[in-house]
């Protein structure tokens, strides 16, 4: 069982935000190109696919864990897989969270540097995000919930944003739907992971949930869906609006597509939305990182979670400054984004059959 | 002494607090509005850059300053630019680039990438060709506004409002010139018959990122009631009802418009139906006779969709067999609608043997105020 004390707990409408926080992160950037690469003009079709896939897979995992009450992700894993394999899950997610959270930061230090201090060095910005989740995220799950209840208004303009475009659109970019074959709609489900990938934090933050109740499997179902919903139609916008010729020679869609458009009282949109973007994705680190934390703490059976915070730090710092420049940043989160086929897809299915096939909960808490 | 320690390390936060330190003030900076290109009249190899910008100097006895550059490329005379410059040149507020004749039809795609990548560069800065050179234009002297990019800006937004030309800007151009079916245009600006006189009713025709021809004045219209970008503006025709012997002009405003472009594969050969519906009311009439009746209406109709037609079809006659260059994007429809017929390498050949039926559609609703 894992030991709750006031900082460590989130209410079920927190986690629908952390769910939906977690998600909409760097991925939205380059989403349509990566699509669009595989998919054409029916790259909406693939992310659209995708969520669904994902949103079921969100079912699944809400089902199993919620077998296992407060157990944590270690406890359950360990007695549905043996406990080998439970530990070097555990510790390979450690692993991944890692590598996700700094090629995230990577991501933010480039946007940051590209559009806003552009003589600073990436040391520095890194630096300063670096610290910046350190603190938010040492004094537990709690704060980091309430933190990301503030940041989900960061999301609400993204979305409004969608609609800056819509006139410049035409629909003959979208058609003829369907015409690339089911097959390359399918392929192009695999590059938009990386764009929802983050979901399969609910294994981990599952058993923290206070007062969990039947609605939470639809709410979380619902949560990932509106992502879907969201992601689908950026991206049909956009390829709209570029045709999928175009969108190939953009590194981030998401930003030209508000590049092109002029308001009446802003002229430049996307230094907006580049704000409002920056706070969403702290928001999807700072889960991240704690999900991580959490895991290398049940691992290694040490007081606080907090003690994580401060020894992952230097290594997400160094990582995040590590590629040498965009190509690399681009390709490793390309990596990463498949590693997230395994936590995301093969875990949580693998999860489900072991638990049909081991038993049910009553069997399960006799054993304890 | 633990919490003088502590007061003082919160005050010396506070230093961190004054923020923008390292801001540009607007008066270290020229704001960049109008960038020209023009090939280098010394070496053909190299690009002839000019930059305008406000100067915002009190005791400047010019609102704004021109400075020129050559350089092997866009970004290497611009670079050259800054070295000739007392401020920092910045692009964040450039409203329009203009190229010369001679760059257009060297070749467009080399710049528009060296605008775009930059971070600075908008894709709504709007382009524009004209006749000679760009750093003429720029250095031209209007009396009666004191930025001539500003005033281009205006001029090409009010020509595209009347459908003469399009509004062009760096990101619709990257557009037609990366998508499979389509050629690009862009707006074509010529002198006037008085020096501070500028014609921005004409079209330069792309073929891929180079000028191959220019569009005047009615076809500019006419391509751009081809491409279904209509607005606003005025359809002329002759009308002389009985006094065959006179040459009377009716002239009629566009409220709105519609294209509608269809295609069909017969006998292995491709039809385009390219229908155009325009609603127009009567705003002038040089004739003696009454327009306010039925079948005089119907007339000017049938007039209007003739005239409309024949010069559709010379238009398409031009583009199709003298410059075999599809700057309408049919081929969007075709590659859409049959996708096993459209060769994106040939497209443009295909084009130029497709049979393209054009059928107009004029309705007149209004007469005026006058019977």
């Amino acid at each position: 069982m894992i030991k709750k004390n006031q900082t460590d707990v989130i209410s079920v409408g927190q986690i629908y935000i952390m769910i939906i926080s977690m998600m909409v992160g760097t991925g939205v950037l380059n989403l349509s190109r990566t699509v669009a690469e595989v998919s054409k003009q029916d790259g909406w079709i693939s992310v659209l696919l995708a969520g669904v896939l994902i949103t079921t897979l969100m079912g699944i995992m809400i089902f199993v864990t919620s077998r296992f009450g407060e157990n944590s992700f270690l406890q359950y894993t360990s007695y549905l897989l043996s406990k080998p394999v439970g530990y070097l899950v555990a510790f390979l997610y450690g692993i991944y969270a890692t590598l996700l959270t700094s090629i995230v930061v990577r991501f933010l230090c480039e946007l940051i540097i590209t559009w806003f201090l552009p003589r600073t060095p990436i040391y520095v910005v890194s630096f300063i995000i670096v610290i910046t989740i350190v603190n938010i995220t040492k004094n537990g799950l709690t704060n980091v919930a309430r933190f990301n209840e503030i940041m989900v208004f960061a999301i609400l303009p993204l979305v409004f944003l969608i609609f800056l475009g819509i006139p410049e659109t035409s629909i003959l970019n979208l058609r003829p739907v369907g015409g690339v074959g089911f097959s390359k709609i399918a392929e192009g489900i695999v590059p938009s992971f990386y764009a929802f990938s983050g979901y399969e934090v609910v294994l981990i933050l599952y058993p923290f949930i206070d007062n969990k109740n039947k609605s939470l499997l639809k709410g979380s179902m619902l949560s990932v869906f509106s992502v879907t919903i969201l992601y689908t139609a950026t991206v049909a916008s956009q390829l709209a609006l570029f045709g999928f010729q175009e969108i190939n020679r953009m590194l981030y869609p998401s930003i030209h597509y508000l590049n092109i458009v002029e308001t009446v009282l802003l002229e430049r949109v996307e230094v907006l939305f580049s704000i409002f973007w920056l706070f969403s994705v702290i928001g999807t680190i700072t889960i991240q990182y704690l999900a991580g934390c959490i895991v290398m703490q049940s691992i290694f059976h040490t007081k606080g979670i907090h003690l994580y915070t401060y020894i992952l730090a230097p290594i997400i710092y160094i990582l995040s400054i590590y590629p040498e420049n965009s190509v690399k940043v681009v390709e490793y989160s390309d990596k990463i984004g498949k590693m997230n086929i395994f936590f995301g897809i093969v875990l949580p299915i693998l999860l489900l059959l072991m638990y049909l096939m081991r038993g049910k909960r009553s069997n399960y808490e006799q054993k304890m | 002494m633990n919490r003088k320690c502590k007061l003082i390390i919160i005050l010396s936060f506070v230093l961190c607090l004054t923020a923008c330190w390292d801001a540009k003030e607007l008066d270290d900076l020229y704001l960049v509005y109008g960038i020209g290109i023009d090939i280098s009249e010394d070496n053909p190899e190299e690009f002839f850059v000019t930059i305008v910008a406000p100067t915002i100097h009190p005791e400047g006895e010019k609102t704004k300053i021109e400075i020129s550059s050559q350089g092997s490329s866009m970004r290497n005379a611009q670079d050259n630019i800054q070295s000739k410059a007392a401020r920092r040149i910045t692009f964040n507020n450039t409203k329009v680039f203009l190229v010369g004749e001679d760059a257009a039809r060297n070749g467009l795609e080399k710049h528009i990438d060296t605008m775009l990548r930059d971070p600075e560069g908008r894709g709504s800065i709007r382009l524009a060709i004209n006749e000679g050179r760009a750093v003429d234009l720029l250095n031209m002297k209007l009396p009666h506004i004191p930025y001539i990019s500003l005033y281009l800006v205006e001029s090409l937004e009010q020509s595209y409002e009347t459908t003469t030309i399009p509004n062009t800007s760096l990101r619709d151009f990257n557009h037609e010139l990366y998508t499979d079916g389509i050629e690009p245009i862009v707006p074509f600006i010529r002198y006037g018959n008085k020096p501070t006189e500028l014609l921005i009713n004409n079209i330069a025709l792309f073929q891929q990122d180079k000028m191959i021809g220019i569009l005047e004045k009615e076809e500019s219209k006419t391509l751009m009631k081809l491409r279904g970008k209509i607005y606003e503006g005025f359809f002329s025709i002759a009308y002389s009802h009985e006094e065959k012997n006179i040459e009377n002009i009716l002239s009629l405003r566009i409220i709105r418009g519609r294209n509608k472009i269809t295609t069909e594969i017969k006998d292995n050969k491709l039809h385009i139906y390219n229908n155009i519906s325009l609603t127009t009311n009567i705003s002038e009439y040089t004739g003696a006779h009454r327009v306010f009746d039925d079948n005089a209406i119907k007339e000017i109709e049938e007039i209007a969709n003739n005239t409309l037609k024949s010069s559709c079809e010379q238009l398409l006659l031009r583009l199709q067999k003298e410059l075999k260059n599809d700057n309408i994007g049919y081929g969007r429809y075709v590659r859409v609608n049959h996708p096993e017929y459209f060769d994106d390498k040939r497209w443009n050949e295909q084009f130029s043997n497709a049979k393209i039926h054009v059928n107009t559609n004029i309705k007149v609703k209004m007469v005026g105020v006058v019977q």
